[in-house]
């Protein structure tokens, strides 16, 4: 079992050489044990059976087909290795794919653009989150889940700050990351938070983690 | 009341089915009443003298067009020799293009008293050879000709001799333009066809004076073509195989105005080579000029068959007629939809592949380029004019990254063909400015060609139904059935009347029946709009 000083173990689908060493090399450097790489599910598959890894960095378009190959391999992952997180990537992202994933649980599931990657603290923590258990959605899928609940009275009854701190909870933040991101004290935060929850009637919790999975529900409806 | 903008796709079995209630309607029509067959057949009548008279008028255009050569050929070659004479006729195969001139000539002025110095053939007049015209008048001598052969006895011709030729010539001269000959016998007509001889007047200066006198004296020759009536009007005849016609010359244009004389008419073609006299009675006539001379066309009604028949020919005719551009019209309607949808297509795959190649190709290769910006970051120091430089180089990239996943997705949407129709509605619907019900019912992928129709369908309908129709709310229903791929957009808008909506509706149709599906557009003002399209696939 891992305890929280080892380093994270990766593995890596990217068919793009460049694009998949540059990843790996970003990540070792971020104290990531990048144990696997490949260009194709089959192998990601394999090397994750044989090295059973924290967390799999999955490109989504990856051959023969270059269309959903890696999302096939995430719902696979996920199926046979409950406890291991997937990160998916993406040259876009789509909110229709985001509520498929979510719709098998937020836990362990990361959904980003390819993009991310080049703000590395960022990605490295967004990494890190979906490898400890928790979620990590790109802000451009947020933005458009939370627009398909728009029409709801719900959401129209919180402030622009809240609604703010809403969209960075449903991204996968923990309250000191929404506090950094906000340059907001976290006791501001909690209170939005609080807020929120009464608002919207869900029920109020002190794990983060949870927290997060309860605005995700209620986003995803 | 719902107004239906439906777009016909009539086929041939509906076709084939007009055609038979035409038809059986014209037998009715024809049992009743004999009466239309005559005005029918005066109709058809009227319709052939048009047709009879373009024609003619298209051959007389190719003649006049002949001469203009001639002149030009003369005005730029002077003194123009034999030699240039022979090889632009003959080079430009000025003979065969045409038909009926039986040859092209020049003539030249000898005027009255002077003696001949070129030429050395002896002129002759005409009637007796070797007995050349009295001293004290014109002479107009053939000097160049082509062909020679067959027209030799034109050759050295004096043309003033004869008064008919002497008068069309004078009048070419005094009026600076051709004029034609009534009917003659050519000299080198060895059958029984009427001849004409069109003169073209070409003066000294090579431009006629402005003066009618001096355009008399300055007149030095003529450019000639002589034809052949029957073989100059045989295509007229050609083309209009079952129309019996004649065409007479009337006489001079000039002398028309106040001649009260009664004119005569002289036979020059006869399209049937029988001979029957015309009745004139029930004949079309139609006046044409023809180089100063009016001639007239005589279409003849055809030999009348039983009354009966001849309706039911006639009215038959006329309904086949209208059946057949329907039917026509259909077609062309059709090929013409389902063409700008195969361009559609096409047009699909170019932006696909085009769409993959920025996502899968440029857009990897600039991360690539922004990581390695980033590598570089960590190792200069932070505060540095290096790490500035750094950090607004990778802004830059991050920009343009965003920039081409824009310009990518234009292009093509690729959660589309990536993932399906499914996932791309979600996507459309989140990304709609209004609350949509949206209901999928998919059991899994379909042909590009019919998920990429169906996206455009949503895509154009929801914007339409935001832009125009003013909606605030919408449902989406994308349903599949064994074969059939139906997708419905309603709105509660404005509806779409006479709003820009139109050329959008008008693609999306093409692009559904293109795929033999049905597209629909149910619009009423005020009370919402709904466009449906079905596609089978399979």
């Amino acid at each position: 079992m891992r305890t929280s000083r080892d380093p994270v173990r990766v593995v890596l689908a990217e068919d793009s050489v460049l694009l998949r060493e540059g990843i790996a090399r970003l990540l070792t450097d971020a104290g990531f044990d990048v144990v696997g790489l490949s260009d194709n599910a089959g192998t990601l598959l394999a090397q994750i059976e044989a090295s059973q890894p924290d967390v799999a960095i999955v490109d989504v378009r990856m051959p023969p087909t270059h269309t959903d190959e890696g999302l096939r391999a995430a719902h696979e992952i996920r199926e046979r290795w409950p406890e291991i997180g997937v990160v998916l990537l993406s040259q876009y992202v789509e909110v229709g794919l985001a509520s498929r994933l979510l719709a098998k649980g937020p836990n362990r599931i990361g959904y980003l653009l390819k993009d991310r990657i080049t703000d590395v603290e960022e990605f490295a923590a967004a990494v890190r989150r979906v490898a400890e258990g928790g979620s990590s959605l790109d802000p451009t899928v947020v933005t458009q889940l939370l627009a398909l609940r728009q029409a709801s009275n719900d959401l129209q009854r919180l402030t622009a700050r809240e609604r703010q701190v809403l969209a960075l909870m449903a991204e996968g933040l923990s309250n000191q990351a929404v506090a950094d991101r906000l340059v907001v004290s976290v006791r501001a935060v909690e209170k939005h938070v609080t807020s929120i929850f009464d608002k919207l009637g869900l029920p109020l919790t002190n794990d983060a983690h949870r927290r997060v999975l309860a605005v995700l529900a209620f986003i995803r409806n | 009341m719902f107004e239906s903008v439906r777009r016909a796709r009539l086929g041939w079995r509906q076709a084939t089915a007009v055609f038979g209630a035409g038809v059986a309607l014209t037998m009715v029509a024809t049992s009743l009443t004999g009466h239309f067959a005559g005005e029918a057949s005066r109709r058809s009548q009227d319709v052939d003298s048009l047709r009879l008279s373009g024609d003619l008028q298209s051959v007389m255009l190719g003649h006049t067009a002949l001469l203009s050569a001639l002149r030009s050929l003369h005005r730029v070659n002077q003194p123009l020799t034999r030699a240039q004479f022979h090889d632009f006729v003959a080079g430009g195969r000025l003979l065969e293009q045409h038909p009926g001139a039986q040859a092209l000539e020049f003539a030249r002025r000898l005027q009255a008293g002077a003696t001949t110095d070129g030429p050395t053939v002896v002129p002759v007049g005409f009637g007796a050879p070797g007995v050349g015209p009295p001293a004290a008048a014109d002479r107009w001598i053939v000097d160049y000709l082509e062909p020679l052969q067959g027209n030799e006895a034109a050759f050295g011709l004096d043309l003033g001799a004869e008064p008919t030729r002497r008068a069309a010539i004078e009048a070419a001269c005094a009026d600076d333009r051709p004029y034609a000959t009534p009917p003659v016998r050519l000299v080198q007509e060895t059958g029984s066809s009427s001849g004409l001889v069109v003169f073209s007047p070409l003066y000294d200066a090579g431009v006629a004076p402005p003066s009618l006198s001096d355009r008399m004296v300055h007149c030095s020759g003529l450019m000639i073509v002589v034809y052949r009536a029957t073989d100059m009007l045989a295509s007229v005849r050609d083309h209009n195989p079952t129309v019996d016609f004649e065409i007479y010359d009337s006489g001079p244009i000039a002398a028309r105005a106040d001649d009260v004389r009664p004119r005569t008419e002289v036979l020059l073609f006869d399209s049937d080579s029988g001979g029957r006299a015309s009745d004139m009675g029930s004949s079309r006539r139609v006046g044409l000029d023809f180089h100063g001379r009016r001639w007239l066309l005589v279409v003849d009604e055809p030999a009348a068959p039983p009354l009966a028949a001849r309706a039911v020919g006639v009215i038959g005719l006329a309904f086949s007629l209208v059946v057949a551009g329907l039917v026509l019209q259909l077609a062309t309607f059709r090929r013409r939809a389902l063409a700008r949808g195969r361009v559609a297509a096409a047009g699909d795959r170019d932006r696909r592949s085009l769409e993959r190649d920025l996502h899968d190709g440029a857009q990897q290769r600039l991360l690539s380029v922004s990581l390695a910006l980033h590598q570089v970051q960590n190792q200069v120091d932070a505060g540095g004019r290096a790490a500035t430089m750094l950090k607004a180089a990778s802004d830059e990239l991050s920009q343009s990254l965003a920039e081409l996943r824009e310009l990518a997705q234009g292009l093509h949407p690729a959660v589309l063909s990536d993932h399906g129709l499914a996932v791309a509605a979600e996507g459309l619907v989140a990304r709609a400015p209004v609350f949509v019900d949206l209901r999928v019912d998919l059991s899994g992928r379909l042909p590009q060609p019919v998920e990429v129709a169906a996206y455009y369908v949503l895509c154009e309908s929801l914007a339409n139904a935001a832009k125009h129709a003013r909606a605030t709310w919408m449902q989406v229903t994308i349903r599949q059935t064994q074969r059939l791929l139906s997708v419905e957009v309603r709105d509660d808008g404005v509806g779409l009347a006479g709003t820009a909506g139109g050329t959008g509706l008008r693609g999306l149709a093409d692009r559904v029946e293109a795929l033999d599906g049905r597209f629909r557009v149910l619009s009423t003002p005020g009370r919402g709009t709904c466009v449906r399209a079905e596609i089978p696939f399979g």
